[in-house]
């Protein structure tokens, strides 16, 4: 049989595969593949769904702090006082940075989903073992689980 | 196979996790304009960033640094240039331009290095267990870190494992909260006073805090994605040595 699952990245992943080394199952009867989302060397970057919200939301606290020390200052001459305005500024400039970088980078290629199959874990192993296997999987946060039996090809 | 490492990506230590990154120039010079040190924390030069934003707050309380910006933003020109000391204001300006200037040229040269550092790809560290401490890898919520440090600054390094950080930023938060009488200000302006709310501030100490919460936020989140972006590269590599000589066959 061979049982395959797919794992994001998490320490749920390593659990799985101590448990079934632990188990019994042989460390050479064992994949992992690490999946990427674009052809860049998996050891260099690791794109995730969720980076381009990221940056925005990176640039909208770089714009905030501006706006809140001049909301500041010019709320010693106003009616509702520096705290007051550095807080209203503040959420403005937060709101403008990230918009505009939005709006910059809108043509980002595609919409991934929020959970990834980040790394494929497949085992070969005999067919009284699978059970055993895809629950050990399931209950440390695979994504999937799918198997297969080989016998069929022969 | 790795006789000598040259440029490890990233090392843990009691302090936490210290590492390199590659970052936009012009994003960590700016934070050293909006608060000198803080474009070199998020560069981890640790030291350096600690005794910038010590210069920083004693100078500027010198030179009156901060009523003078203040008053500019509200067009009190001539109160401006009065409360201003010059002997103090000369030598900030200088220093606080090569601030800007050091962490933009380090930034630069850390990016070169963490690229090689990248390239030679050595193994990660991923835990340490030391008399005194515990500290490792871990997968942490940007959200979570930024949202803690919105709260009180510091309490996101915290939860980010950089302790010292931590407890520096929250030392100075209570200083600054204390001394602006922000608190009292917001009570006073939940009461309806809102003379009174205003009068009680102390403009010098309260122009330090929104740099220092937003700045906090900003280090917190950004430190959680990067300690994921270690933790996800550690593994692979981990996962890549341990099941490297795998014997299954797909095809039959």
């Amino acid at each position: 049989m061979l049982i395959i699952g797919a794992f994001e990245h998490s320490i749920e992943l390593e659990e799985a595969l101590s448990v079934l080394e632990n188990r019994g199952i042989l460390r050479k009867s064992i994949m992992v593949v690490p999946m990427d989302t674009d052809s860049t060397k998996s050891t260099q970057y690791i794109s995730r769904s969720w980076d381009r919200y990221n940056k925005a939301i990176e640039v909208g606290m770089a714009v905030a702090p501006a706006g809140a020390v001049i909301g500041m200052s010019i709320g010693l001459v106003l009616k509702w006082g520096p705290v007051f305005w550095a807080l209203i500024l503040a959420f403005a400039g937060f709101a403008i940075g990230l918009g505009i970088y939005l709006f910059v980078n809108k043509s980002y290629n595609r919409h991934l989903p929020k959970k990834l199959p980040e790394v494929t874990v497949i085992v070969q192993c005999s067919e009284d073992r699978s059970m055993m296997v895809m629950e050990t999987m399931r209950k440390y946060h695979a994504l999937t689980v799918g198997h297969i039996n080989e016998a069929r090809n022969e | 196979m790795n006789s000598r490492i040259r440029r490890p990506l990233q090392r843990i230590s009691i302090f936490g996790i210290t590492y390199m990154h590659r970052r936009n120039p012009f994003i960590i010079a700016w934070w050293s304009a909006i608060f000198p040190g803080f474009g070199h924390y998020l560069l981890n030069n640790y030291i350096r960033a600690t005794l910038l934003t010590l210069f920083e707050v004693c100078i500027n309380s010198l030179g009156h640094i901060n009523e003078s910006i203040a008053y500019s933003f509200c067009g009190k020109f001539e109160m401006a240039k009065s409360v201003l000391h010059p002997n103090w204001a000369s030598g900030y300006l200088i220093i606080y331009f090569f601030t800007i200037w050091d962490s933009y040229r380090s930034t630069v040269a850390q990016n070169k290095l963490c690229f090689l550092a990248e390239m030679e790809n050595a193994p990660l560290q991923s835990f340490i267990i030391d008399p005194l401490e515990i500290q490792y890898l871990e997968q942490k919520n940007p959200n979570i870190a930024a949202w803690y440090s919105l709260l009180f600054p510091g309490l996101g390094q915290f939860y980010n494992h950089r302790f010292g950080l931590a407890f520096y930023t929250m030392f100075w938060w209570w200083l600054y909260s204390i001394l602006s009488h922000v608190y009292q200000s917001v009570f006073y302006f939940a009461l309806g006073d809102l003379q009174r709310s205003i009068s009680i501030l102390n403009i010098h100490w309260l122009l330090f805090m929104p740099s220092v919460i937003c700045g906090a936020t900003y280090h917190a989140y950004t430190t959680a994605i990067n300690h994921n972006r270690l933790y996800r590269l550690e593994q692979r590599q981990y996962l890549a040595e341990r099941y490297q000589k795998s014997d299954v066959l797909i095809f039959l």
